[in-house]
């Protein structure tokens, strides 16, 4: 469904509900020169940016908090083998609303006095015709596939995040085409008992994929936590790209992406027990509520 | 024990908050986190407190069991909405008061996450980009900036780049002149000084000096020329109430009490 030269929006949020299933089987096959539109993002960008598939990047953040307070591998890479389109959250969400709505452009108050209008080629002033200062034009964004996390879907795709949906439902009315792996496909009958928690409903999803734990190592709402000593795994890979020693990195990629033949070969790779231990409430905090 | 500087801060963030405001928590910023809970805990009750995509309220908690546990996903189990994140940012120029950081913070106030060098195809360090702050500094009624460091490579003259707009270029019209529907910032917060902006010119201005830290070692931490007050009032004693809930509530894992 995805051609390289592909634009793609990630739904999730940072280290939460982030389509790592999807996006491992989009690395194996190296589909490249991709466009990526993401809302806050982990180190999936990082290790995206490793395998050199990304062209362009429009995301307000790359990192992973305290596990983090940078992508490694991205900020080495910014503006040398990719470009960044540089854009705050709200900036990306006036894009998507733009999309949506058939607009040309939306004005917004972000970028006005910041250095997003000479690192945002996209970005245009336009005048107050009410006569007010000058604001930002925000032009639309074209997303031809988005990528999105939940916790349930039924058949016909209605989905439901049962907790906050991030840009996710607005990525889905942007994309031309959305795809949302789930932990669990549930029947309509399922999804009729709460129809209030459906927040992407079927005309807006082209395919539901089942993929229990396919959002790890980022935490699925619900589900399971992020798993920060993977993320730490992960880190120590991506410094020592960084320090130019990329044979960590191959490792990791033969690893986790290229020999796990499917998503129950990445868990096992992983390690079943792990996986397992990632439930929701580590047992100290469980004392105070 | 003796307040640590950690503890006083959070004790300065909270004597700003006013019952009844909306207050807005990202992630990672345990002081600030402190700070807003401990108003929260003491007179500010009905504060609306808007903590990643939920809405709280968390006056009824007995304690916090970690401090920097609190912006994350496990918030949840108190909150008594959740909002889309296009609900939430919709909301922005409601909010009171948050919090920015930044990679370089400049003489006017303007702070950078995106990254330091000239060329953006050769920085010499990429941050991890503007996250919300763009536009929540342009349009929330005010905020402060914080960070742990008080240093002459963070405080610049001049931001290399800027991802959200304090005082721009100086002036108090800087920010009626872009038109920017917020305040903007009023503090800048450190672990060593709290700095406010000079009214007329809004060059950064030493408010407080927090011991053990010294007038000259903060004004050596700083880039550029600091305006320093004729006289400098003494940072106002915390309460016995501020410290108990502070210790026993807020910050039991003593994280503010580290190395002291």
């Amino acid at each position: 469904m995805i051609n390289n030269g592909d634009t793609i929006g990630i739904g999730g949020f940072v280290t939460t509900n982030k389509p790592w299933a999807f996006l491992r089987a989009l690395m194996r096959v190296r589909k490249k020169d991709l466009t990526v539109v993401a809302s806050p993002s982990g180190l999936e960008i990082d290790l995206m940016v490793a395998m050199g598939l990304i062209k362009t990047l429009m995301t307000p953040y790359v990192g992973a908090e305290a596990i983090a307070p940078v992508g490694p591998i991205y900020s080495k890479q910014a503006g040398k083998s990719f470009t960044i389109e540089e854009t705050d959250l709200m900036t990306l969400a006036t894009m998507l609303r733009a999309r949506i709505q058939a607009l040309p452009f939306l004005p917004a108050w972000g970028p006005v006095g910041t250095s997003l209008m000479e690192l945002n080629s996209k970005l245009r002033w336009v005048e107050d015709p009410f006569g007010g200062p000058p604001l930002v034009a925000v032009p639309p964004v074209k997303i031809d596939v988005a990528i999105i996390h939940a916790c349930h879907a039924d058949k016909y795709g209605n989905v439901q995040h049962l907790g906050p949906c991030f840009l996710d439902p607005m990525l889905a009315q942007a994309a031309e085409k959305v795809i949302v792996q789930v932990e669990k496909i549930v029947s309509n009958e399922e999804i009729r008992r709460n129809p209030l928690a459906t927040t992407i409903p079927c005309q807006q999803v082209t395919a539901v994929v089942q993929a229990p734990y396919g959002a790890h190592p980022s935490a699925s709402q619900n589900y399971y936590r992020l798993d920060d000593v993977h993320y730490r795994e992960y880190l120590k890979v991506a410094k020592a790209f960084v320090e130019g020693d990329q044979t960590l990195l191959k490792d990791y990629i033969a690893r986790y992406i290229d020999q796990p033949k499917d998503l129950a070969g990445y868990l096992e790779a992983v390690g079943m027990e792990k996986i397992l231990n990632l439930g929701l409430e580590e047992c100290s905090d469980a004392g105070n509520t | 024990m003796q307040v640590t500087p950690k503890e006083q801060v959070a004790v300065f963030i909270s004597r700003q908050i006013k019952n009844g405001q909306y207050v807005s928590l990202g992630t990672n910023l345990p002081i600030p986190s402190a700070g807003v809970l401990l108003a929260h805990l003491t007179h500010a009750p009905d504060l609306s407190l808007n903590i990643l995509s939920y809405f709280t309220n968390l006056s009824s908690i007995d304690y916090f069991e970690d401090l920097t546990q609190i912006a994350n996903p496990s918030v949840a189990k108190w909150a008594d909405s959740v909002m889309a994140l296009e609900t939430l940012i919709n909301s922005i120029s409601r909010m009171d008061l948050c919090f920015v950081g930044g990679v370089q913070i400049d003489n006017y106030g303007n702070s950078n996450l995106i990254g330091v060098g000239q060329d953006p195809r050769q920085l010499k360090f990429r941050g991890p980009g503007p996250v919300g702050t763009s536009t929540i500094m342009s349009t929330v009624k005010k905020y402060f900036i914080f960070t742990n460091a008080l240093t002459p490579k963070v405080f610049v003259e001049k931001c290399d780049f800027i991802s959200a707009v304090g005082w721009g270029n100086g002036g108090d019209d800087a920010r009626r002149q872009l038109g920017l529907p917020g305040g903007g910032p009023e503090y800048v917060i450190t672990p060593q000084a709290i700095l406010d902006f000079e009214e007329g010119t809004k060059r950064m201005r030493l408010k407080y000096v927090i011991p053990p830290a010294t007038i000259e070692e903060v004004k050596g931490c700083v880039g550029f020329e600091l305006v320093i007050p004729d006289s400098l009032e003494a940072f106002p004693e915390l309460t016995a109430e501020e410290i108990e809930v502070l210790r026993n509530r807020v910050d039991r894992k003593g994280l503010l009490r580290e190395g002291h």
